[in-house]
């Protein structure tokens, strides 16, 4: 109930749609599917329940050459590379070592991972590069619900290495941002996730709706816990063509996060830019259709179960906003923390 | 790649002149799909669907390869496929499948 109010409270749409500002140039996120394999079965997954990994089989890792030609692009345009999708990106045979390259050339990181494969060396690395966000995805707080959501995972070392995350960030002080996100589905309490991860320290929570992906899986929504749309796409466009693009481990750019089955092909970052690629006639089609307010024109669109919850308001750019208040009112009590300590000590 | 179908999730796609179903594995339901449009709005259209049978089926050489061709148009047709485990009445339940999807999809070239 009361996360029924809070959602209503919240505005999810604007008077006027177009690109976002920022994303006139280039896209201000690069959604990454750079590793297909994964650690773990869990049953909210869209690649659980599909057969795309195995479709990638010849293309599991992204190659370094395609990561370092799209953090070169991205980078003098401060672009978030979204590190997600496909699998456990910390499987990737170069996972630190390309992130912080593409922190060098300019690019922000939010790394999303299910957090089992850290330890202290590539965790000190990733804080010392300043990884702008490194986004646990916990999805419960007890052990018998995350053996549950997060099958093949280990509940006491998930907590050990946010903790260890947190620990190692206070020590660097370094500027990462270390959130969570939990997928609001049946037989999980979200709102005790949310309180038991911010005790723990994390910055904030992310409550993800559940997603089916339509056609690319046998997902339903049966294990929805909150079905509840966030604006109405026979009025609002999808807010995803006007800010971000998705590319895949080959290279090819999907139109959105919809489309992991790579149905779509804008372009290829191994051949084109970026850039072009953003301001080809793939997108334009897009967007054109979604501001004359035709978006269910396109087959793609009208079958997308999801654009009902993509907000233009509450969304990834509110969670960097909110965890960097968080942060820095932490840093702020901190201080206040060693002024009184060093006080005390002379 | 996946592609729900009726309900089902179906994978593919896979080319016809190579596309085969042995005898040693799990039967399946198949969909004939064609992809059309842009490469960015793609359409898929259902050309047909059928059953390998128990014994298997190959693509390459089916009697009806010429007609899918043909159906499609510009974009060449591809196969999916919905694996069914040998249990119980598998086949009935396989050939009901094809009768829902046929149900689902009636008019020629449906898009799925």
């Amino acid at each position: 109930m009361a996360e029924a109010a809070r959602s209503r409270s919240i505005i999810h749409t604007q008077e006027h749609y177009g690109l976002r500002p920022e994303a006139v140039d280039f896209p201000m996120m690069l959604v990454l599917s750079y590793v297909y394999p994964c650690n773990a079965l869990c049953p909210h997954c869209p690649y659980t329940h599909s057969n795309i990994r195995k479709e990638y089989r010849d293309a599991p890792y992204m190659p370094e050459v395609t990561f370092k030609k799209i953090a070169d692009e991205a980078g003098p345009y401060g672009a978030y590379l979204r590190i997600s999708g496909g699998g456990e990106p910390m499987l990737h045979p170069q996972a630190t070592e390309l992130l912080v390259y593409a922190k060098s050339r300019g690019c922000k990181i939010g790394l999303i991972t299910n957090g089992s494969l850290f330890n202290e060396e590539n965790s000190r690395a990733l804080l010392e590069a300043g990884v702008d966000m490194i986004e646990f995805s916990v999805d419960a707080c007890d052990r018998e619900t995350y053996a549950a959501v997060r099958k093949g995972l280990d509940w006491d070392e998930l907590v050990s290495n946010v903790k260890m995350m947190l620990r190692l960030r206070q020590a660097l002080g370094s500027s990462s941002k270390i959130i969570g996100s939990a997928v609001n589905q049946t037989d999980v309490d979200i709102d005790a996730v949310e309180r038991f991860w911010l005790d723990v320290g994390l910055d904030t929570l992310i409550k993800r709706k559940f997603l089916t992906w339509g056609i690319n899986t046998d997902l339903d929504d049966s294990r929805s816990a909150d079905a509840a749309a966030y604006i109405d796409t026979e009025a609002v466009p999808c807010p995803f063509i006007f800010e971000r693009l998705n590319i895949d481990s080959r290279g090819n750019v999907m139109v959105c996060g919809y489309d992991i089955s790579a149905n779509t092909s804008m372009g290829n970052v191994n051949q084109q830019s970026i850039r072009d690629i953003w301001h080809g006639p793939g997108f334009q089609f897009y967007r054109d259709k979604h501001l004359a307010g035709r978006g269910k024109d396109i087959g793609l669109c009208a079958g997308c179960p999801d654009w009902k919850y993509r907000s233009w308001q509450h969304n990834y750019w509110k969670v960097v906003e909110n965890a960097e208040q968080a942060y820095a009112a932490k840093q702020l009590k901190l201080g206040e923390h060693d002024d009184f300590q060093s006080t005390a000590g002379q | 790649m996946s592609l729900t179908i009726g309900g089902r999730l179906f994978t593919g796609p896979f080319e016809l002149h190579s596309a085969a179903v042995r005898a040693n594995h799990q039967p399946a339901v198949f969909a004939i799909v064609a992809k059309q449009g842009e490469p960015w709005n793609p359409r898929f259209v259902l050309i047909d669907v059928g059953e390998t049978g128990d014994t298997g089926m190959s693509f390459s050489d089916h009697p009806l390869r010429t007609h899918w061709e043909r159906a499609a148009g510009a974009g060449p047709p591809s196969v999916y496929f919905h694996s069914m485990p040998r249990v119980g009445n598998a086949a009935a339940e396989r050939q009901a499948l094809v009768a829902q999807l046929r149900q689902t999809y009636p008019e020629p070239n449906a898009s799925i």
